[in-house]
């Protein structure tokens, strides 16, 4: 009873917590905008469950059955990123120390953020169903609110697949190499290769819905779908889509009624749950329960400065605790006399260079060994390999330095500096600025292998590609930082944008990619982004020394 | 050298007032700024450290208005917030070069500097060592050195002694002592031994008013033959409570020593001592506050 309700609070607290924060606003408010584009109208150019070339009429099974694909499907790739931050909150407001000195185990606490997790995802998934009630009868295609056949498929595709979100939460926050960004570079990828995987698992050889590994739940709704569209359009051949689909004529539109939820549904999506309880449970094993002791070695080898110890004369004091016996007699110490020499060349140097030069080296530490290596790696295999696989390494190695890029503009109140930093001059025109370039310069150190061999092949256009991504990307990541204030903003943001760029650009294959076949203009815009993007930094900056 | 605080206010959402007509005139010399908690102490060290700007009224360097003209301050600033975190993956030298270039300090003359303040807060036994594996006291000592790299004319402290040993607190203020020569010294806590060993004129701060601004010498004159030290029986100890102002009690074997500050005697065997900062400064609080606020303040 005391372990249940031990979780209960720490599930109520951390809820609470994370609901009352500005951030989650700004979530309510997209998952309602995500919502409302999620229920295209007819004519619209796109669709976002379809069926070859049809849809379903916008009755209560239909929208259900859409927004219950939707959290399936789709919503664990921005949720993962919301919920993961239950323990590193415990532990950067100290409240972690304060609960390993409580008689709480592992297991409750892991649970009990887990619960967290799935209560605010469960409140994500409540604003999505009556956002689906709301634009059935915006849409007006059926008016008709069966209520059941609409929260039913939200909630049985939707809530299993979201605990075993808010369960992977937990987990990668338990495991120190994956709590921060290479964390959620992984978490990223994991998703990407998973969701074919699963949507596979759904349909059978032939296209056809199966519900054996249906981790979306998903198969019996679409098979029903199918064998309802089979009787009006004999032609279709098993194709799915979930999410936007561009639509130049108007869609097929057919009558679905839904399924009947049996009890074995039920069974079946409660063992998913189950599996993300168990999921969860797996955190115990590397969680450190706020140990300082088995966080990462912090020791000081490695680069130091050799310190020249000036003798500053002292003098003894006496301590006025004197009569403490804490201080067992100690009566007097000797203090140095504080007689440091004056600074008299307060002008006498270009400060820009020193701050830039310092940003510099304080974006190069903090990494593994290994972090180092890789970039050597880019640089020497952007510069040797053929044309089509360097412009592959070129997408891979902008990736590799994510941790630099969404520290930018965020690291100050990231890492509680701002009053050191903001309170020192000019830290809009000398700060702000030397951390772009900073920015900027990673990307060019990344893309010196491929932008050397760009020039020794006179490819001019591809070059400028390059130089201007090199460009943009520190931009958005100033921008981002600024305004979010969490380093979170940008890596979710660029991972999307880095995944649609990769694919638009041939995925694996960058064979006949030239700049040629893009439009003249597109150097300009994304220049002018990059400016305009810097001027926002420049804002969100101007805006909190402001305060 | 000149810092002027002209009527200045702060206010929160919520319409809260962190600060209101507040006005000081300082020259060099050490401020001990006293307050109990929530008194607007940090409010007004965020300000005067251009961290936040006034809802109302102005604080002028040489004549110069901080919130238009910042970088003219900061230039000059050396500031020790309350609250203040540190990059864990830089050791104390590296951190303290990052900053000195911030602040506009480099080469030689950092390195120096920072040589320098390393000893001077003891810390150059442990500088190589990440800073995300430092004590509280060592990262405050940090921050006590990142405070005085651009050798300011102003310094701003608030509650620096915060976390600190014993003899890390003699270090402080004996170097606070040493560096108030051609500065100002701003010193913001609500450890009365710290303002009493250091300071040349104290502001009493509560609620966001400024109650008094004085010489410590003048503080202690207005309670002088106000403090009474006495002995009486634990079961006495609650009465005297609500009767009096008690600055300090401690148990012996005889009973419970009471200090209290009275204008009048509190007990025949009541005598009178001389009074300390500590008495004069609950005596000013109480005067403009009622009982329950005392005992508030007495435990702290």
């Amino acid at each position: 009873m005391i372990v249940l309700r031990s979780m209960y609070h720490f599930m109520r607290s951390d809820f609470q917590e994370r609901v009352r924060s500005f951030s989650f606003l700004v979530v309510v408010i997209m998952t309602l905008f995500m919502g409302y584009f999620f229920v295209p109208p007819r004519d619209a150019n796109y669709q976002t469950l379809t069926l070859g070339n049809a849809r379903g009429v916008y009755n209560s099974p239909w929208v259900g059955t859409m927004f219950g694909a939707m959290s399936a499907t789709l919503s664990p790739l921005i949720t993962f990123y919301l919920i993961n931050n239950a323990v590193r909150r415990d532990r950067k407001t100290g409240v972690g120390r304060i609960i390993a000195g409580t008689p709480t185990s592992k297991p409750v606490y892991v649970l009990g953020k887990w619960l967290s997790n799935l209560a605010v995802l469960s409140l994500i998934l409540f604003i999505l169903t009556v956002t689906a009630l709301g634009m059935q009868l915006f849409r007006g295609e059926d008016r008709h609110i069966d209520l059941w056949s609409l929260v039913a498929p939200i909630w049985l595709m939707g809530l299993p697949v979201l605990a075993s979100v808010a369960a992977m939460g937990v987990l990668f926050e338990s495991v120190p190499f994956l709590s921060g960004s290479f964390g959620n570079v992984a978490y990223f990828f994991l998703y990407m290769a998973m969701l074919p995987l699963f949507i596979a698992g759904t349909t059978d050889a032939n296209g056809m819905s199966q519900p054996s590994c249906d981790f979306y739940g998903m198969s019996r709704p679409i098979a029903s779908m199918q064998r309802e569209l089979l009787k009006i359009d004999p032609d279709y051949g098993g194709s799915l889509s979930i999410g936007a689909e561009k639509f130049t004529a108007d869609p097929i539109i057919f009558r679905w009624e839904g399924i009947v939820w049996t009890p074995r549904i039920f069974v079946e999506r409660l063992m998913w749950f189950g599996i993300a309880m168990v999921l969860a449970l797996t955190a115990v094993l590397p969680f450190d329960r706020f140990d300082p002791a088995r966080r990462r070695d912090k020791s000081g080898h490695g680069v130091g400065q050799r310190l020249k110890v000036f003798g500053l004369s002292k003098r003894t004091v006496e301590l006025p605790e004197r009569r403490d016996p804490a201080l067992s007699g100690k009566d007097l110490i000797e203090v140095p006399v504080a007689d440091l020499r004056p600074l008299n060349d307060r002008k006498g140097y270009w400060r820009f260079g020193t701050v830039l030069l310092a940003e510099l080296r304080l974006a190069l530490r903090g990494h593994a060994w290994w972090w180092y290596a890789g970039v050597v790696a880019f640089v020497v295999g952007g510069a040797a390999t053929k044309p089509e696989v360097s412009l592959m390494i070129l997408f891979f190695s902008w990736l590799w330095p994510l941790k630099v890029w969404s520290m930018m503009g965020a690291r100050e109140t990231h890492h509680f500096t701002y009053k050191l930093i903001f309170s020192a001059s000019h830290p809009l025109r000398r700060q702000l600025a030397a951390t772009w370039l900073v920015g900027v310069f990673f990307a060019l150190l990344l893309g010196t292998g491929v932008a050397l061999g760009l020039v020794i092949r006179g490819e001019t256009g591809q070059l400028v590609a390059v130089l201007l991504g090199a460009v943009f990307i520190p931009s958005l990541a100033l921008a981002l930082g600024t305004w979010s204030n969490t380093p979170r903003m940008f890596e979710v943001i660029y991972l999307i944008l880095w995944y649609g760029t990769f694919n638009l650009a041939g995925g694996m294959d960058f064979k006949g990619l030239a700049l040629e076949d893009v439009s003249w203009e597109i150097p300009f815009v994304c220049l002018g982004l990059s400016l305009l993007l810097y001027v926002v930094a420049v804002v969100g900056r101007w805006k909190e020394l402001q305060r | 050298m000149k810092l002027v605080i002209d009527n200045v206010g702060k206010r929160y959402k919520g319409n809260v007032w962190g600060l209101r007509n507040f006005s000081l005139e300082l020259r060099p010399g050490i401020l001990g700024l006293l307050g109990p908690n929530g008194a607007g102490k940090t409010t007004l060290m965020n300000i005067l450290a251009t961290v936040t700007k006034p809802t109302e009224g102005r604080v002028t360097w040489n004549g110069k208005d901080t919130a238009r003209l910042p970088n003219t301050l900061r230039a000059v600033l050396g500031y020790l917030p309350q609250d203040f975190g540190i990059y864990p993956n830089l050791n104390a030298v590296e951190f303290l070069q990052y900053l000195a270039a911030i602040k506009g300090v480099s080469g030689k003359a950092a390195r120096r500097r920072i040589d320098e303040l390393l000893q001077l807060v003891n810390l150059t036994d442990v500088c190589k060592r990440p800073l995300g594996g430092y004590s509280g006291g060592m990262k405050q000592r940090v921050g006590i050195a990142q405070a005085l790299l651009n050798d300011p004319q102003l310094l701003v402290v608030d509650e620096p002694t915060t976390g600190l040993d014993p003899e890390g607190r003699v270090r402080f203020r004996n170097l606070l002592s040493d560096l108030s020569g051609e500065r100002i010294v701003i010193l913001s806590t609500h450890i009365v031994s710290d303002v009493e060993a250091t300071a040349t004129e104290i502001a009493l701060i509560r609620k966001g008013h400024l109650l008094q601004h004085a010489a410590p010498e003048q503080l202690l004159q207005a309670v002088e033959g106000k403090v009474w030290m006495c002995t009486i029986s634990s079961h006495e100890l609650t009465s005297f409570r609500q009767q009096y102002l008690i600055s300090s009690t401690a148990r012996r074997s005889d009973g419970v020593h009471v200090r209290i500050v009275a204008d009048a005697q509190p007990a025949d065997a009541a005598q009178g001592v001389p009074p300390t900062l500590e008495d004069a400064y609950l005596y000013s609080i109480s005067s403009t506050q009622g009982a329950a606020q005392n005992s508030e303040m007495r435990e702290q």
